[in-house]
């Protein structure tokens, strides 16, 4: 889907640049998307981007221009093949203004340092003390959906690969406790 | 939550080989930044 993107939109001379934000890096190799592409997919095992950046959901999207000055930014719902998202990119590649409904709710620093705490004790094969600290950073930033997802697909991969269960995450939320 | 007019924040991560990539790499080209996930 992004490489016929990439190859349809080539007379843009834009650098398509995908960052995947996932603390278990292997996974990203295994998706489809990632097969056979002519541009970086780069791993964000962290979340310094959701820090950098100030989001807490995926898939979000940033035009950024030859001198490094944001030119479109799209938090959330971001599909290079729907609208608006597509259109929307489009347009701002064609040089017009466009301000896109965005939503996010900006992450707390603490949460992101606890869950990168986490993150290394993964690496280290410290399984049930990641899951501990990344439970811990969720309960300190309940709305960020990269740390809640991330220990739902470590706790649960069969229910994310190869194919996500919506329907065991609407009740999962309930079973937290989460309301919007 | 950033926008049109911000600068965008720097970043060096690496690509799925390893090597790192950084946004002031591509200084002088366009470039869409695209954050997705596995999960």
């Amino acid at each position: 889907m992004w490489q016929s993107w990439v190859e349809e939109h080539r007379n843009l001379e834009a650098q398509f640049v995908a960052i995947a934000l996932d603390a278990v890096p292997e996974r990203v190799g295994q998706l489809p998307e990632a097969q056979g592409v002519s541009f970086p997919i780069l791993i964000d095992k962290d979340n310094s981007l959701g820090e950098a950046y100030r989001f807490t959901a995926v898939p979000n999207a940033f035009l950024i221009d030859e001198e490094g000055i944001i030119r479109y930014a799209r938090y959330g719902g971001f599909s290079i093949a729907d609208d608006p998202g597509r259109s929307e990119l489009l347009a701002t590649l064609a040089g017009e203004e466009v301000h896109a409904a965005s939503r996010t709710s900006p992450p707390n620093p603490e949460a992101r340092r606890i869950f990168k705490e986490g993150q290394e004790a993964l690496e280290r094969g410290e399984h049930d003390a990641a899951l501990g600290l990344w439970r811990e950073a969720r309960e300190l930033d309940p709305d960020n959906w990269i740390i809640r997802k991330q220990i739902w697909s470590v706790e649960h991969p069969e229910l994310f690969y190869p194919a996500i269960d919506k329907d065991w995450q609407t009740e999962q939320l309930k079973r937290e406790g989460y309301v919007r | 939550m950033l926008g049109s007019g911000d600068p965008a924040p720097e970043f060096a991560l690496p690509d799925q080989d390893g090597r790192t990539v950084s946004l002031s790499g591509f200084r002088g080209k366009k470039v869409i930044l695209f954050n997705f996930s596995s999960w």
